[in-house]
């Protein structure tokens, strides 16, 4: 049996579904300063990096740090292997999200990868912007939320106490880091726009298993996969999903599948119902699934007797994800 | 007139409102100005480059592709029209092919015909089906298989 995982966005433990523990190769890369060097990611303290920053990381602890002058610096996505997710921004929010510019997302944590579409989507059909400040805590926050600042010093005090003990921070805690827009980064020179969907998860490379290789639906280039699966309907979705372990690996494959669900249009004609199914059979629950349980609340009557306990965090955070975006009920 | 060379080194030689369908030929010849050298293309047969040809031969008056602003919207595959659909009914390794080559040379309109074909050929499928059109192989446990189906079980009481 596996090891148990927690995911970082739902919550739930178990086996399977999950981003994988990294490899000894993956891990070797990590500490390899080359590969991380034409990448800016989000330092939570202080931003984008620098093209002048490096990367250097603890072999011990796999945890990485950016060389920063002002500020401590401190990235933690080492003690699991890490996503990248690339997204290009299509709509300004506020000036502060140009078209042609991308951003990455960062999950330190072990995350389910249907979570992590989700999540995406969510973002990307709230025109949410992707602020560091609101996603690492946990919450979805209005596209101003870019202005607000997190509390620097209690987070440095908190990462520098656990430094200093030489234990590993809880990562969970810190949740998301997710590249900041505050201020607007070149894109690196290794950046590649993939595809139409200007979506790519960049985990590490994975290439068809061998007996898979045959296959020329599975062996397209993930740019192609996306925009296949962008005309594939739900049923046949599920169809292909259930030919073999690979399918769900297909570039897209979770985003296709929760788009296609329910009719796409302003948020005011989203098709609730599919939504809330979708979201419920993605094993999407705890701070997600508070979220939509208050969504389905306000905006779909018939399933406001869903039995499960929502806590007052979720509450709190679904209420405000309503009243930011401006939700109405269909 | 511009000059295309395949992988095999067929040459062709097509009107230039043609070849600047590709969006690589295009940038290729905004950059580097006309030539009489053929351009290179090393990821597309002859076999190919003469379907591609004739798909673009077909559309060259056709208005340029508006962009995708919104591109979570679920496309629909059923709008292809006749002329194409005759055009795109070739054998499944070249119709892979061209879509490859479609990607490779940036021609948008040929990539999406390309992805709707195969999305149609998905289309109202069951897995067993699906396997056998693209050549996968069935590697789940019974129980993999058990688990997946209760997961899909949402999409099927819609």
């Amino acid at each position: 049996m596996g090891r148990i995982y927690t995911c970082a966005i739902c919550g739930v433990c178990e086996r399977k579904y999950m981003v994988p523990p990294p490899t000894d190769a993956l891990l070797a890369a990590w500490r390899d300063a080359e590969f991380l060097s034409n990448m800016r990611i989000l330092n939570l303290l202080t931003g984008i990096t620098d093209e002048s920053e490096r990367w250097s990381s603890d072999r011990s602890t796999h945890i990485a740090y950016a060389k920063s002058e002002s500020k401590l610096s401190f990235i933690g996505f080492m003690l699991s292997r890490f996503q990248l997710t690339k997204t290009v921004p299509r709509i300004p929010v506020d000036g502060l999200l140009l078209d042609d510019f991308a951003q990455y997302l960062v999950v330190g944590q072990p995350a389910h990868h249907v979570c992590l579409e989700i999540l995406c989507s969510e973002l990307q059909r709230a025109q949410v912007a992707w602020t560091f400040t609101g996603i690492a805590l946990n919450v979805f926050t209005r596209p101003l939320a870019c202005q607000k600042t997190v509390d620097e010093q209690l987070f440095a005090e908190r990462l520098e106490a656990c430094m200093n003990n030489g234990q590993l921070p809880e990562f969970a805690e810190l949740g998301f880091m997710v590249s900041c827009p505050m201020s607007i980064p070149e894109p690196p020179s290794s950046a590649k726009i993939v595809g139409a969907a200007g979506y790519c998860a960049l985990a590490a490379p994975e290439s068809p298993c061998h007996q898979q290789l045959q296959s020329p639906l599975l062996c397209l280039p993930a740019e192609c996969q996306v925009e296949v699966l962008r005309y594939v309907d739900m049923q046949s979705l599920t169809a292909l999903r259930s030919t073999c372990r690979q399918a769900v690996k297909m570039a897209g494959f979770w985003r296709a599948l929760f788009l296609a669900t329910y009719e796409w249009s302003p948020v005011q004609s989203t098709d609730w119902r599919a939504y809330y199914k979708t979201c419920r059979s993605s094993r999407n629950n705890l701070r997600n699934r508070g979220r939509i349980q208050r969504i389905c609340q306000l905006a779909v009557n018939e399933f406001g007797r869903w039995d499960s306990p929502l806590d007052n965090e979720s509450a709190a955070n679904a209420a405000a994800f309503l009243r930011d975006i401006n939700y109405t009920s269909p | 007139m511009v000059k295309l060379q395949s992988s095999d080194n067929e040459e062709f030689e097509v009107g230039k409102n043609v070849a600047v369908q590709s969006v690589l030929i295009k940038n290729l010849l905004e950059d580097l100005g006309e030539s009489e050298e053929a351009i290179p293309l090393p990821n597309v047969t002859g076999k190919v480059l003469k379907k591609v040809i004739e798909y673009c031969e077909h559309h060259k008056d056709d208005p340029p592709p508006l962009r995708d602003d919104y591109d979570d919207v679920p496309k629909r595959s059923d709008d292809i029209e006749p002329w194409d659909e005759k055009f795109i009914k070739v054998d499944q390794e070249l119709l892979f092919e061209i879509l490859l080559a479609s990607n490779y040379m940036d021609i948008k309109p040929l990539l999406d015909l390309g992805c709707k074909t195969v999305a149609n050929m998905i289309r109202g499928k069951t897995p067993d089906e699906i396997r056998k059109a693209f050549n996968i192989v069935d590697d789940f446990t019974p129980e993999e298989k058990e688990q997946i189906r209760k997961e899909n079980e949402w999409a099927e009481d819609r």
